[in-house]
């Protein structure tokens, strides 16, 4: 069975012969380590079986954001958990980076929220012709675009959180024009990447801190529920999606809204993936959750090939699961802690 | 209390409204209550009651954040009377996020709550190093040292600072507490620090009881 026939039917919620293995994005130090700089061979060296599709976003006139360039930036400029995460400064969508670090938000009024909507750019916000050239090298591979660009999330992260809380109460009504604003240019560039052949979407929108979801089940079920219905509604092809942090009281209005599955499922900020399995597991396939804040950030791999068995023991049975790390492959994950992971699920992830 | 009406402070604060509050705090004052007593008997027990329903799940951050900025609000009322008096009402606490590290959004919830709880912060922002951290408890003399991380390459920082803190002789006179994405209670016990706190609101309480040992 090749890597696109498992994740199909994966996502057909079947049992394919093993689990497959997901990377929403790799530090450029691990991509130096294992590929030489080369992002396919770096996944194919893991065994990594879905090929991601970056969308560019740019910060004063620069590229920035997830994307997957054959020249990644040095190691002192990749500190984002992204390939290119090296970037200052305000970004289109008015999102304050320092060191490829997110910092705060700047919109405050309706002014500054048209200011900062990007234009769509479609041509320029993917790479068509590495696109091409992996879908015509790696047909056996299925592709997905991995954004960080949900409605309701990059609406909280352009005003910054306090301030988003604050404009909930004083100034709902430019929140609810930039969710909407957002989801409209989040529809239009998902499509152009249906387009160009990605055989499902996941929508980057981080909801939750340790143990506590950002806003009431009210609050999502005004400004996300029918934003995310609408996007699944517009777009051809499953939409998954993201985000880190305790959101399980969202979860069924997400399922409802008609999203096929759920990336990260973060243990440390309090989701526990065996529970969501058994309530959610014939709506969703789950993709998580390995624990990237502890576990892969030493070097014991005994404890990583436990947290490999636990992940398989909670999520595997029955299909439509995949492994993938709680969050990205950032920059404090062990190499050493990297490869294990992979090698052992490899091993040990085999259906009967 | 006697004079206000701590059921309809209570739900002013939990409403956001910074003019009820600037006004229910005003009408106190000008029947005779004391700035202390309004802040203790009335104040800070709100905010105590907001911080129970977010711990429960009943309201989430949006809610706490407006109560408290309107607590800040009625804090900017009696914040000149209470600077007169001879009682030193509030303990202090310094806090910043660790060298290497610019992430200072769950830093900030923390210092709004902890303002809410009645508590006088020094927020020394980002990227903060043990030097400076040494510089302010000198400075300020808090009754307690936060620290914040989000990146588990900054966490070990927050022993250097802890480290720096016992060789400045200051380690005796602060409690420390530690928070953030990877750190969690044995993390904290590891590197000596009082206390760890896994949520803005639990800071809280554990400051709270820190200084009540």
């Amino acid at each position: 069975m090749n890597s696109r026939e498992r994740v199909l039917m994966t996502i057909d919620h079947k049992e394919p012969d093993r689990v497959p293995l997901f990377f929403n994005s790799i530090d450029a130090k691990f991509v130096r380590a294992i590929g030489k700089g080369n992002m396919v061979e770096t996944w194919k060296e893991l065994g990594v079986d879905v090929f991601v599709m970056g969308r560019t976003t740019w910060c004063e006139g620069k590229p920035a954001g997830l994307g997957y360039s054959p020249d990644p930036p040095p190691p002192e400029e990749s500190l984002g958990g992204c390939l290119y995460a090296g970037w200052n400064g305000i970004d289109e969508i008015g999102r304050e980076w320092r060191h490829g670090r997110y910092v705060r938000g700047v919109v405050e009024t309706r002014e500054d929220l048209h200011k900062y909507s990007p234009e769509l750019k479609l041509e320029e916000r993917y790479n068509r012709s590495i696109i091409e050239n992996w879908k015509t090298n790696y047909p056996d591979h299925p592709y997905v675009l991995f954004s960080h660009s949900g409605p309701l999330g990059l609406t909280i992260e352009s005003f910054g959180l306090i301030q988003f809380c604050y404009a909930l109460f004083d100034n709902r009504a430019v929140i609810q024009e930039s969710v909407e604003l957002k989801t409209e240019w989040f529809i239009e560039t998902s499509k152009y990447a249906v387009e160009l052949g990605v055989d499902f979407v996941i929508m980057g929108d981080d909801m939750g801190f340790k143990g506590h979801g950002y806003v009431s089940p009210s609050d999502f079920k005004e400004l996300a529920f029918p934003y995310y219905r609408r996007i699944v509604d517009s777009i051809s092809v499953p939409v998954f999606w993201h985000s880190e942090g305790y959101i399980r009281d969202y979860i069924p209005m997400a399922v409802e809204a008609g999203i096929k599955g759920l990336h990260g499922i973060e243990g440390t900020a309090g989701m526990n993936m065996g529970e969501i399995k058994k309530e959610f597991g014939k709506d969703l396939v789950l993709l998580g959750n390995m624990d990237g804040n502890q576990i892969l950030c030493q070097s014991d791999l005994e404890l990583v090939r436990k947290e490999v068995d636990r992940c398989l023991k909670e999520g595997m049975e029955g299909g439509g699961y995949m492994l993938s790390i709680a969050g990205s492959a950032h920059e404090s994950i062990q190499l050493e802690a990297l490869i294990e992971m992979c090698r052992y699920l490899r091993k040990v992830g085999v259906y009967p | 209390m006697k004079m206000i009406d701590t059921e309809k402070l209570y739900t002013t604060l939990s409403q956001g409204k910074m003019d009820g509050i600037e006004k229910l705090v005003q009408e106190a004052l000008e029947m005779g209550e004391s700035a202390e007593s309004i802040l203790r008997g009335g104040l800070i027990p709100a905010m105590d009651r907001i911080g129970i329903k977010f711990k429960s799940g009943e309201i989430y951050i949006p809610e706490v954040l407006i109560a408290a900025r309107a607590m800040h609000a009625g804090m900017t009322v009696l914040k000149p009377i209470l600077s007169k008096s001879t009682t030193n009402l509030s303990k202090k606490v310094v806090i910043g996020t660790v060298k290497g590290d610019l992430h200072d959004i769950g830093k900030n919830l923390v210092v709004m709550m902890l303002e809410g709880g009645g508590f006088e912060v020094i927020d020394l922002g980002t990227d903060i190093s043990a030097d400076k951290f040494i510089e302010a408890i000198q400075k300020h003399q808090p009754q307690v040292v936060g620290m914040s991380a989000l990146l588990t390459t900054t966490i070990k920082e927050m022993k250097n600072i802890l480290q720096a803190i016992e060789k400045a002789g200051l380690r005796k006179k602060v409690k420390t507490i530690v928070g953030g994405a990877p750190v969690n209670e044995k993390f904290a016990k590891e590197i000596g620090a009082d206390g760890y706190a896994p949520d803005a609101a639990s800071a809280v309480d554990i400051v709270k009881s820190l200084l009540a040992e």
